[in-house]
């Protein structure tokens, strides 16, 4: 479990390296953003 | 011609032979029911055979055939399904101790278009525990063990779709339906030699499969050829009410191109560092035979957290999906150490990461697009190493940076990608080059991939010691057991040769 824990921090902290803007939204679950669901 | 032959037929050939005459939807039902039984089971590579149902229909495909009513190229066609995807009265047991007598008493979509098209279920193939989504490191995490590879029964598939790569290889069945989350349809592909396509995330309902991480999981064909995967694509793609995932355009396969010289073709820069000499080798020879026939050009991957991105939303999603299960301590049910403990971490992942996850992604997959837009298809190879022996642990051998990294773009952007085998490595196992397309692109994507197959003549690779012997309509694999059985033959009878 603290492998995992530590391996998931490492690729969080990746994560917070790169740079978003305020206004990029997530892509959802359903593969789309949440205005382009069909 | 005789059905010895029938084992390693493309769908294409068995088609062209029951319309013919030679042979009934029953027969070929008969004949791989028997191979499952005789040469996949003890390759570990079945969950159930399913004799009732698949003769049953047979008997009615033959008898709509002799009324002049045909379903299509599947139509009397076996085929197999990974045993995380429904099938009516029989176990569905996600290959995990914890859910051996679970029955979904309900057709996937996917079945159900299958049935519709003609095809015959015969039998459920073997899967990595829970998809492998709890996390594993070794073959043997699986309610049938370690699926062995027919190439050298010493070695393993790969997984998660253990069973139909290996059933498929072995001509066990002529396709197999396989599910892939991380790479679970394309890296056992390239590791037993058959072509497996990933298509557009949205273009194969998941409905009756178990899900994993909703917004990465796929279903598709492992066939003998790319022809036989748009094949099976065309008759299992199209919207679906049950999956709000599935994407609103209809698919068509528009069947093995003529010869062309247009080809426009990405390598992607870098993709050999690191990998096997004869995996490289075998992919050079695939770039070579694109420069005969278009323009080949080298182009970067853009820059982005593909892996990070892949395991953060990975780890949030599949947790939530089986957050009962974890919760109640289920994990120490499964049989490999690792996932006993590995998807508790996600515990304590912030939601504003898994988000950070997503929005990051939505940049990947605009610059993923821009790259592959202007190409038939992208390449790369697609593992760096030949299969790896089924009684040790894996971890370690499969990290070759670039190949993975290329297909976790492919992976985290929904872009189609098709593995398709480019020779023979070390030990005679075979090798395998990744094309990926923009999305919504597969049929240029099977293209390329058809070009290549029969320029190579790779879809003719076959593992040996599996081909039937012409007198001996029930042969057996002589040699199991007894190590590397792969070797180049060819035989009229192949896809891309009918």
């Amino acid at each position: 479990l603290e492998r995992a824990v530590l391996a998931q921090l490492e690729a969080v902290q990746s994560l917070r390296r790169y740079p978003l803007k305020n206004s990029d939204e997530p892509m959802t679950v359903t593969g789309r953003g949440p205005g382009e669901c069909p | 011609v005789t059905d010895a032959e029938w084992a390693f037929c493309s769908v294409h050939e068995l088609g062209r032979r029951l319309r013919a005459g030679e042979v009934t939807a029953v027969d070929l039902a008969g004949y791989f029911l028997d191979r499952l039984e005789k040469v996949a089971l003890p390759l570990n590579a079945v969950a159930a055979i399913t004799p009732g149902r698949a003769l049953d229909e047979a008997a009615l495909l033959d008898a709509e055939l002799a009324c002049g009513l045909d379903r299509g190229p599947l139509h009397g066609i076996p085929y197999g399904l990974k045993d995380i995807i429904a099938a009516p009265g029989v176990a569905t047991t996600w290959g995990a101790a914890p859910f051996r007598d679970q029955v979904i008493d309900h057709e996937s979509t996917v079945g159900e278009r299958l049935r519709n098209a003609g095809a015959v279920l015969v039998g459920k193939l073997a899967t990595v525990e829970l998809a492998g989504g709890m996390g594993y490191e070794h073959p043997d995490a699986s309610l049938t063990g370690a699926a062995l590879n027919p190439w050298d029964t010493n070695t393993w598939t790969g997984g998660s779709s253990s069973g139909p790569a290996a059933a498929t290889a072995a001509g066990a069945v002529p396709f197999s339906i396989g599910s892939d989350t991380g790479g679970s349809i394309l890296m056992p592909a390239a590791w037993t030699g058959v072509t497996g396509l990933r298509a557009t995330y949205g273009r194969v309902s998941r409905a009756g499969a178990m899900a994993l991480c909703w917004s990465f999981d796929r279903l598709g064909p492992m066939c003998r050829s790319a022809e036989d995967c748009g094949l099976v694509l065309e008759a299992i793609a199209g919207p679906d009410p049950r999956d709000p995932s599935s994407l609103p355009e209809p698919y068509r396969y528009r069947g093995r191109p003529a010869r062309r010289d247009d080809f426009r073709i990405g390598v992607l820069a870098g993709s050999f560092d690191g990998v096997q000499g004869e995996v490289r080798a075998n992919f050079e020879s695939a770039v070579a035979s694109f420069r005969e026939m278009g323009k080949v050009e080298e182009v970067e991957l853009p820059d982005f957290p593909y892996a990070e991105v892949a395991e953060v939303i990975m780890a949030a999603e599949i947790s939530a999906a089986f957050d009962e299960f974890l919760d109640a301590g289920g994990a120490a049910g499964l049989s490999d150490a690792k996932a006993h403990t590995h998807r508790l971490a996600a515990t304590v992942l912030p939601a504003r990461d898994y988000l950070r996850a997503q929005r990051i992604r939505r940049h990947m997959v605009v610059a993923l697009d821009q790259v592959a837009r202007p190409f038939d298809a992208l390449i790369a190879p697609m593992l760096g190493t030949v299969a790896t022996p089924a009684t040790e642990s894996f971890t370690g051998l499969l990290g070759i940076p670039y190949p993975q990294r290329a297909n976790l773009a492919s992976v985290t952007t929904g872009m189609p990608a098709i593995s398709v085998p480019s020779g023979l490595g070390r030990g005679g196992l075979p090798t395998a080059v990744q094309l990926l397309g923009a999305r919504l692109t597969e049929n240029a994507v099977l293209d390329a991939a058809c070009a290549l197959e029969a320029t190579t003549g790779r879809a003719g690779l076959l593992p040996s010691a599996f081909i039937p012997s012409v007198p001996d309509r029930h042969a057996s694999p002589a040699g199991a057991g007894s190590g590397s059985q792969g070797r180049e033959r060819q035989s009229s009878a192949l896809a891309g040769e009918a």
